[in-house]
């Protein structure tokens, strides 16, 4: 074995969700109201009691932390291929120097305006660009991580693109996974 | 993005995830995550505003070494601008649908 540090698999205490803030969006109501005609998304639930989340404590300090990226905004080089259509499970890989008139964005399911702008509302590349070169973070592990959510097999999610991603990131010898949806 | 997040972890990466959708990330139990009161699109900021991305970033990876297993914890940004008052009221619904809701991403 390597000198990875292993995943806790015994159990643990975890913590229960506090209630969502009374403001806070009911989005899974709301896209069964919205899409009414369609089958409807199952969005992933996990039973705590038979689930917990999987727990790795973080061991080093931030300004020691090679932070890998993820986003699942939809966001992609110019030069790359755009993301197709719902449930396309691929990935694009993005170098940390890249700037952002360099990107673009594909989604389905969220409004890409403001993305398009600016895509640091959703991939935050430049920003952590920022917090390694002051020194908050030990720097960017690797080429962003990016794809499209909406995906409507949580099994695909599971069994392709969830453990590729992995794979990529334990490849970065990433410190920390930071990970934004969109 | 709970699943990618579970995914990592369990191989030994330690993970922190940005969320705007409470219910949706209290479902799928990631091990860490951060939520912020912002439109769906938005979950490090606003367009135009690198400062608050990065104070947003910032924040979001200072405060993961503090958060237990399956934490959500709001990290106190709420979306002010001048122009959204209400979006609550209108995300998500025939009001205001994504743009691409017929299923094909909008692309540019």
């Amino acid at each position: 074995m390597g000198e990875r540090p292993r995943c806790y698999t015994v159990r643990m205490a975890w913590k229960e969700p506090s209630a969502a803030p009374p403001d806070a969006v009911r989005y899974i109501e709301r896209t069964r109201e919205l899409y009414a005609t369609q089958a409807p998304y199952r969005w992933v639930h996990h039973d705590p009691e038979t689930d917990p989340p999987p727990w790795t404590p973080i061991r080093r300090s931030l300004a020691s932390s090679r932070v890998a990226l993820l986003a699942s905004g939809g966001v992609h080089l110019a030069s790359q291929e755009p993301f197709h259509f719902r449930n396309d499970l691929s990935q694009r890989e993005i170098p940390p120097d890249t700037e952002n008139a360099q990107l673009r964005v594909a989604h389905f399911g969220y409004d890409v305006r403001d993305a398009r702008r600016d895509p640091g509302c959703v991939f935050p590349l430049a920003a952590l660009r920022a917090l390694a070169a002051e020194g908050a973070i030990a720097g960017i592990a690797g080429p962003a991580l990016s794809f499209m959510g909406g995906i409507y097999s949580a099994r695909r999610v599971r069994d392709e693109l969830a453990p590729r991603l992995r794979d990529l990131v334990l490849r970065q010898r990433a410190d920390l996974a930071f990970l934004v949806p969109a | 993005m709970g699943l990618i997040a579970r995914c990592i972890e369990a191989a030994g990466v330690p993970t922190v995830s940005m969320s705007s959708a409470w219910d949706i990330t209290a479902a799928v139990r990631p091990p860490r995550s951060l939520y912020v009161h912002h439109p769906l699109g938005h979950q490090t900021g606003r367009p135009g505003d690198l400062p608050g991305q990065i104070a947003l970033v910032r924040a979001a990876l200072e405060a993961a070494p503090g958060l237990v297993r399956g934490e959500i914890r709001a990290l106190g940004f709420r979306w002010d601008a001048p122009d959204a008052a209400g979006w609550e009221a209108r995300a998500y619904t025939s009001e205001e649908a994504p743009t691409g809701a017929d299923g094909k991403p909008v692309r540019g």
